[in-house]
């Protein structure tokens, strides 16, 4: 081993290529990349402009939930709540921007603020009284679908999408759609948290052994409630961004985006027990559903092979990132 | 080897007793630990080693009696408190996090950070490499390594090299050899031995008095809560030891 400073083990080219494929951000991204081969060349549509700017277009929503989705799930939690969080939040937004008269950008902070309150409960219930977030989370999702329901009498929220703040998250810059780059920039932050600063540290040590972490002085219900309130936070920004894209708040938004988003946690390598995964493999499990949902629908294959199609991936990821196991998790 | 048990005890614990309901689990027990000793606590099951061990960690309280660190009485009440004192309690299980590397079990908790918190990682893996290095004897050197791919002998020593790390002076290891195979125990107490020799005094709770046995310098027996017996190495054999507790154990049966 070389001494001198280096902050990298050195190694041999051969190992650091074995070393590479065992590293499961290189490996999804691999997977992620012949995908894209196979359905370019199995339909022409696939690379046209137009379809890219679709998908890039409403991949944002579901990947910023996703993202705060890993962060949580690296923690040792889950939440469930995402979907009716991504429906009530922004319809507080619509709600006061339309109805009452409220400044618009100050409507969007409320707006996102619910969603970090959403998320505050969330981790309090599920810290403080001891009930596992899967429960807590299950009961605050069907309680604020309830609350947006009984608010909206079914009906939706129209909102301006010719607004300033709207414009900020949904331009088209040139053929490119803005929102795209708030994913991005999303991604990098909590790529940079996770892996740099020490409350990435604290959050994969606090799911990857509790005891460990309390007996060296680490706030492990701090840590789990700040990154439910990152969660909830993520998916009312995620919720605003479809707004401003149609023009109106739904109350059955969201309905099932908390398993997409689980779903492409999972393919991206993160294991539900907690203390491990990344971000890399998040951002390249929502383009894998992304992609598929597309080449169905460039095919006009029925809707529902969609759902098969998630099933089959998510096993099939899993089994392969259990094959692939070893190498570092991140360093 | 320099033999520093004749200097001034470092802890001090006077007259500790601590009952559990009716159980009287500790009674009036004293022990001094001196700088660089290890001290082979023993006793059948029931004989209050845990309970002792869980005071100076700081779980339990104990109903009465003192604990003096350098001369000064001191109140244990969580362990963070007995962290400040330089006790460490070296866990099998509870130590470390095995999804993430080494350097980062190192540094949890007391991550080197600027002001805004972001870590200092090549600083963490640099000293983190030293470390590994200076106990060469469990053949680690990758910073970057995961914690779940060591052996149990490897993780205990890691533990230990963190203890250190941040200036621990007395380690309470209960049970260490438990799961290990015999060649990971030889090398977990050759560590602690080797320790010896920097100051650090340890606690060495087991049911192995072939363990015990080899790399102690004294011996406290205790039976049903009360110290039996306090012994230097030179003054009891393997077998006299094995007695007195098992006589204890059949006085009180």
């Amino acid at each position: 081993m070389n001494e001198n400073g280096s902050t990298r083990p050195t190694t041999l080219p051969a190992r650091s290529v074995a070393t590479l494929v065992r590293n499961k951000d290189v490996s999804i991204a691999l997977l992620t990349a012949v995908l894209i081969v196979i359905f370019s060349v199995s339909n022409g549509q696939f690379l046209s402009s137009e379809n890219l700017f679709v998908m890039l277009k409403t991949m944002p929503e579901l990947g910023l939930i996703a993202i705060g989705m890993t962060l949580l799930i690296i923690a040792g939690e889950f939440d469930l709540s995402v979907g009716s969080t991504f429906a009530l939040s922004p319809f507080i937004m619509a709600y006061l921007t339309a109805r009452a008269g409220v400044n618009p950008v100050l409507a969007f902070f409320v707006g996102v603020a619910s969603g970090v309150a959403i998320g505050w409960l969330n981790g309090i219930i599920t810290t403080k009284i001891g009930i596992p977030s899967f429960i807590t989370t299950l009961g605050t999702m069907m309680a604020f679908r309830g609350v947006i329901l009984l608010a909206s009498a079914g009906f939706p929220e129209a909102y301006d999408r010719g607004e300033a703040i709207a414009k900020i998250f949904i331009a088209d810059l040139n053929g490119f759609p803005v929102q795209f780059f708030w994913f991005v920039a999303a991604a990098i932050v909590i790529w940079v948290i996770l892996e740099n600063h020490r409350f990435g540290n604290w959050t994969y040590v606090t799911g990857g052994n509790r005891g460990a972490s309390v007996s060296m002085g680490i706030p492990v219900d701090r840590v789990k409630i700040i990154n439910f309130m990152i969660v909830g936070g993520l998916s009312a920004l995620a919720g605003a961004i479809q707004v401003f894209r149609m023009g109106s708040a739904y109350s059955n938004a969201g309905q099932g985006l908390e398993l997409s988003a689980i779903a492409a946690v999972v393919i991206g390598g993160t294991m539900l027990s907690g203390g491990a995964g990344t971000i890399v493999g998040t951002v390249m499990g929502t383009i894998i559903l992304f992609t598929v949902e597309n080449i169905l629908i460039l095919s006009r294959a029925p809707a529902f092979w969609f759902r098969f199609f998630v099933g089959v991936i998510v096993i099939v990821a899993v089994t392969a990132h259990i094959l692939f196991k070893g190498g570092k998790r991140n360093g | 080897m320099a033999d520093r048990s004749g200097t001034a005890p470092v802890y001090r614990l006077k007259g500790i007793s601590k009952s559990f309901g009716h159980v009287q689990a500790l009674k009036d027990v004293d022990i001094d630990v001196s700088a660089g000793e290890i001290i082979g606590l023993v006793g059948d099951n029931g004989a209050g080693k845990s309970t002792l061990i869980k005071i100076l960690s700081g779980i339990y309280q104990p109903d009465s009696g003192s604990i003096e660190c350098e001369g000064q009485q001191r109140h244990i009440t969580s362990y963070r408190d007995s962290q400040a004192l330089g006790i460490a309690t070296i866990y099998q299980d509870r130590a470390l996090v095995d999804s993430v590397s080494i350097y980062r079990n190192i540094f949890m908790g007391n991550e080197i950070v600027s002001p805004l918190g972001f870590m200092a990682k090549r600083r963490m893996r640099e000293i983190t490499r030293r470390l590994l290095r200076e106990s060469i004897s469990i053949g680690l050197s990758n910073p970057d390594q995961a914690v779940g791919e060591l052996s149990g002998g490897q993780k205990q020593a890691v533990a230990i090299v963190r203890a250190i790390h941040f200036k621990a002076r007395l380690l309470l290891l209960d049970e260490p050899t438990n799961a290990l195979s015999v060649k990971e125990s030889q090398q977990v107490m050759a560590f602690v031995k080797g320790l010896r020799d920097e100051g650090i005094s340890s606690i060495f709770v087991t049911h192995n008095l072939f363990h015990v046995y080899s790399i102690a310098d004294r011996f406290v027996i205790l039976n049903r809560g009360i110290r039996v017996g306090d012994f230097r190495k030179s003054e009891i054999s393997i077998e006299r030891l094995e007695e007195i507790i098992v006589a204890g154990a059949e006085q009180s049966a």
